[in-house]
């Protein structure tokens, strides 16, 4: 048993194995094996059961036949050998050879005289020279016991449940009294006599009818079996057929799963499956209309209709791997608008939509069709001019300057001419890197802006212009590393209360590992990334870590409270505000913990779906800080109009305050309309003591800087010292 | 045992010119009341047809014995107690008296001749009276051995012949007959084979020893017939046989012709009967005969002329 027990579990487990491959290799039962599977358990019981009944059916009706055929045989054989006793005549025992003779299953027949002693035997084969046994006076006296009963007979057993069994019957005669025929009632006239004349005892053998039988069922059986294979055969062929129309819509199905939505359903012959198909082809229309419309959500720049980044990268990495003659050359173009800035600014964020529409609509028109116009954002655009020279390039970016410088754009009664700079690049093969070729239009871009707008340039490829654009693209793959192999880090910076030095909250800043182990500010990293696209990716990540910090932050009196500075990127996606709520959701933080920074120039702006944004934001309960105040467009009429929970005064008011009063005016100044306006101020670049001091003089809330703390890894909570004199009465805090 | 005298009373069925009287089995029978208990019968002279009335010396009184009250033999009693005068009748069934009693009360009188109705009452006169004896209502009178040197019987049957016309009349689709009779009646069959032949008519007969017999040849016959004549053998037939044999010929459809009334209540169809009055006239036309001296030159049995004939 002990060697056995591991054997046997190996055998289970390699069994286990078996079978759970088998299902995998067969992945699912087919429906038909799985019907038939049902018709055959069914028919099996049935036919089991009418077997059974066949069998035990047929035993009962061969015992009942047997007890009725022996009965009717023996009153048979008794009124015929009742002559016997009279009459020894030939003619009687003819008779009953042949009646004997008629029925095999009756082996012997024996007539008694009425005392016992034996007098006629016969078998199927005549008469028996040899006679019977006497019968015994015990039986004798039963069977004579039996006469003139109903039932005047005695079995050899009880039951007849025998396939061999004897009877034996008395015979005797009855006759109507000498007058009874002249009697008013003939029957009823008593007493009849009776003669006791002798007794017939029969040996029955029924083995041979019943091995027939027996073999006659298992015929039956064996038919039965061979009609229930037949059964099994038609029906799977039955089942094929008809669920043949289900069969065809497995590889179209398939075909849809894998999301192929080009695809052709048969036409099914029943009408229950035609629904189905007619809904599969409903629904592969509509997956292939709304795939249409994602693809060109994807792929499109709302604004404009043009080609978005990342569609367009795609274009241009189809062309450069279509290089494959050395002669043929196409050019990318990288397109600045010049003085964009001021027609947003002028007339509003709407007004600038319009400008870029009508920059794109004239740059479409300035090219072939087979060329590719996408827009990077902004008011940046790019160009892809397939199978053209240097010369036509030239020309062609020529014409779209004269173009652009002719488009005379009106809004509020005011006309705007914009000028764009184009930076240009040639494609020849040799350099098949996307990144690379863009970082280049790009660079040519910004020199011809350099050169005073409104021009061309190409690139040059001297040592320097590759290295910066090799360092541009060294800094999109280095971040596209960074998020993939998460090797971006948060830093905790506190801020303080001035009057009481206790440290409210902190603002995350993000660094990133680079391949040495140093952690780089984002100031290197930041421009590149939004340059290639990729600040949303690190919005999110910032989030998502800020959230898992506060998830995992296990402070003792209250929640970590964290400030996040995302990009202007970031707001013009259209999922910040439900990634938000998913993620603290995931990570169980509460909105109200998490302050939001944006700058002032995309609070000013507001564009509506930044609007969006910040509304869901605020509806979540998330709180919110205007970023950089001072330093842009410090219109204190904003304020008014915004909601948002904090200022953040620019630091460059507060580093030198302590020898600019005009610094120290201004910050009064704001720190005032602050709390008018019910919002905290908060004081950035706070590097000593006395700085703190001051602006506590001046009606600032709150201070950050590397006197109030440094960036660290992990939340710091030390306190500041409390100046000596405030001016100010304290307000109430917000935390 | 009580002498009987039967009162006046008068038989229902008088044989028309052919000899067949027809009945119905609803046909009024005698009636034991009618019977006085220890009186002889008065019976109209006109009935008895005795001739002292031309001035002929009075026979000899008759003696009438019965072997019982069944209604075959108290017509046949009456029908008699009509035509003679001074006939004085005995029931051996009776308590009151012992056979040999009554027979030597016979003995003893001036009675001239029995007449013994029934088997019993035949066999009882034969072995005890002292004067001639006619006996009548029996059909196996061989087997009892009752034709002596001093006694002659009546046919029970009425000829066959009439039988087989009167059946036909009832039946005439009739064609094949079977007919199962005990032994010792050989000349019976022969008067039948004549008759159903004459008659274009077929005949199965078979001759059994038991009513279980019968029983067998019957299921195997009736497939074969389509009339059945069961002649009166009590020999071979019971209860049993009776009942099943009439009622597979019904089911079958098989007339079942017979001599006596009772048996169409049984599931019969005809019943071919003597008529009493021919019976009781035969039997005092062989009374007068014997008494006139002619025993000698009397057949054994006498045959009947009418039949009458009632169906279901």
């Amino acid at each position: 048993m002990i060697r056995v027990a591991p054997r046997f579990r190996r055998f289970a487990a390699k069994l286990r194995r078996g079978v759970r491959r088998g299902f995998n290799a067969r992945d699912k039962r087919g429906l038909v094996n799985e019907i038939l599977s049902l018709q055959i358990v069914n028919a099996v019981i049935i036919g089991g059961f009418a077997i059974a009944t066949l069998y035990w059916g047929g035993q009962w009706v061969l015992k009942d036949s047997y007890a009725r055929w022996a009965l009717q045989w023996t009153e048979e054989l008794n009124e015929l050998g009742a002559p016997l006793y009279l009459d020894d005549g030939s003619d009687t025992l003819l008779r009953l050879e042949s009646f004997v003779h008629k029925y095999p299953e009756i082996r012997h027949v024996h007539y008694y005289m009425p005392d016992g002693t034996p007098r006629t035997s016969l078998s199927n084969q005549g008469v028996e020279p040899q006679v019977a046994e006497p019968l015994a006076a015990a039986r004798l006296a039963l069977a004579r016991e039996r006469i003139g009963a109903a039932e005047p007979w005695l079995f050899d057993a009880g039951v007849i449940d025998a396939r061999k069994f004897g009877i034996l019957a008395p015979i005797w005669n009855e006759s109507l009294g000498e007058e009874a025929l002249f009697a008013a009632d003939p029957a009823a006239a008593a007493p009849e006599r009776v003669d006791l004349i002798g007794y017939v005892g029969l040996e029955l053998d029924y083995l041979h009818f019943h091995d027939e039988l027996l073999g006659n069922i298992q015929a039956a059986v064996l038919l039965l079996v061979v009609l229930l294979a037949v059964f099994i055969w038609a029906s799977r062929r039955a089942l094929q057929r008809a669920l043949i129309s289900i069969s065809d819509l497995q590889a179209p199905i398939r075909e849809l799963a894998l999301g192929n939505l080009d695809v052709d359903f048969k036409p099914a012959e029943h009408r229950e499956i035609s629904d189905i198909v007619e809904a599969l082809e409903k629904t592969a229309t509509a997956l292939s209309e709304r795939d249409a419309r994602l693809t060109e959500l994807a792929n499109q720049d709302g604004l404009t209709g043009l080609f978005n980044r990342r569609r367009f990268t795609e274009e241009l990495r189809s062309e450069l791997a279509a290089f494959d003659d050395a002669r043929r050359t196409s050019a990318l173009f990288f397109i600045d608008l010049d003085r964009f800035k001021y027609v947003n600014d002028s007339c509003g964020h709407p007004a600038g939509d319009r400008l870029i529409r009508r920059v794109a609509d004239e740059l479409t028109r300035s090219v072939d069709a087979d060329d590719t116009v996408g827009r990077f954002g902004g008011d940046e655009f790019v160009v892809l001019l397939r199978n053209t020279t240097e010369v036509a390039a030239s020309a062609i970016a020529d014409t779209i300057l004269k173009n652009i410088r002719r488009l005379a754009h009106i809004e509020s009664e005011r006309v705007f001419h914009v000028h764009c700079s184009i930076g240009i690049v040639m494609l020849d093969g040799s350099n098949r890197n996307h990144d690379d070729l863009i970082a280049q239009a790009d660079i040519a871009c910004r020199e011809a802006k350099a050169a005073g707008r409104n021009r061309i340039a190409f690139f040059e490829p001297s040592e320097e212009r590759l290295s910066q654009a090799s360092a541009d693209v060294g800094w999109m793959n280095k971040l596209r590393r960074a998020l993939d192999e998460s090797r971006f880090e948060l830093r905790f910076q506190p801020i303080n209360r001035i009057d009481s030095g206790i440290t409210t909250h902190h603002e995350v800043l993000i660094r990133l590992r680079d391949d040495d182990g140093r952690l780089v500010n984002p100031d290197a990293f930041l421009p590149a990334a939004i340059r290639f696209g990729l600040m949303s990716e690190i919005d999110q990540w910032i989030i998502r870590a800020a959230a898992r910090a506060c998830a995992e932050y296990d402070g003792e009196r209250r929640p970590l409270h964290l400030s996040i500075n995302l990009s202007a990127n970031a707001f013009e996606t259209d999922d910040l505000v439900r990634f938000v709520e998913q993620t603290f959701a995931e990570f169980r933080v509460d909105p109200a913990t998490i302050i939001f920074e944006i700058t002032e120039s995309l609070a000013i702006r507001r564009p509506r779906k930044v609007e969006q944004q910040i509304d869901g934001l605020q509806a979540l309960g998330c709180k919110l800080a205007l970023d950089d105040f001072g330093t842009g467009y410090s219109s204190f009429g904003y304020l008014q109009k915004l909601r948002f929970d904090f200022i953040k005064i620019d630091g460059v008011f507060v580093q030198d305050i302590l020898n600019h009063p005009v610094d120290q005016k201004m910050i009064r100044m704001i720190a005032e309309i602050g709390a008018e306006a019910g919002m905290q101020t908060i004081a950035e670049y706070v590097q000593n003591a006395e700085s703190l001091a001051l602006l506590g003089e001046l009606g600032v809330d709150l201070a950050q800087g590397y006197f109030v703390g440094r960036p660290a890894k992990q939340p710091q909570f030390r306190g500041t010292p409390i100046p000596f004199s405030r001016r100010r009465s304290r307000r109430k805090s917000l935390y | 045992m009580a002498v009987v005298a039967l009162a006046a009373g008068g038989c229902a069925n008088v044989p028309d010119p052919d000899g067949i009287a027809a009945t119905s089995a609803e046909a009024p029978q005698p009636e034991l009341s009618s019977i006085a208990i220890g009186a002889r019968p008065r019976l109209p002279r006109a009935v008895t047809g005795s001739g002292s009335a031309d001035g002929l010396p009075e026979p000899p009184p008759v003696a009438i014995v019965i072997s019982g009250r069944h209604p075959a033999y108290e017509t046949v009693a009456l029908e008699l107690g009509r035509r003679l005068d001074d006939a004085v009748i005995y029931d051996l069934t009776d308590d009151s008296l012992s056979p040999a009693a009554v027979f030597h009360r016979i003995g003893d009188s001036d009675t001239g001749a029995v007449v013994a109705i029934g088997l019993s009452a035949a066999r009882a006169a034969v072995a005890l009276a002292t004067v001639p004896v006619v006996f009548c209502q029996v059909f196996n009178y061989r087997d009892a051995g009752l034709v002596t040197e001093t006694s002659r019987g009546v046919a029970a049957l009425v000829p066959l012949d009439a039988q087989l016309d009167a059946w036909r009349d009832a039946n005439p689709a009739l064609t094949r007959i079977g007919v199962i009779i005990g032994p010792g009646h050989e000349g019976l069959l022969e008067e039948a084979q004549v008759a159903a032949a004459s008659r274009s008519l077929g005949l199965d007969v078979a001759v059994v020893a038991s009513d279980q017999e019968a029983q067998y040849h019957f299921r195997r016959m009736v497939h074969e017939i389509d009339g059945f004549w069961l002649f009166p053998d009590a020999r071979v037939l019971s209860g049993r046989s009776l009942r099943e044999m009439l009622a597979q010929a019904r089911r079958r459809q098989v007339d079942v012709a017979v001599s006596n009334d009772a048996l169409l209540a049984l599931g019969a169809s005809i019943s071919i009967a003597p008529v009493p009055a021919d019976i009781a006239a035969t039997v005092i036309d062989l009374v007068r005969r014997i008494e006139g001296g002619q025993l000698g030159e009397l057949p054994a049995i006498t045959p009947l002329h009418a039949v009458q004939v009632a169906t279901r």
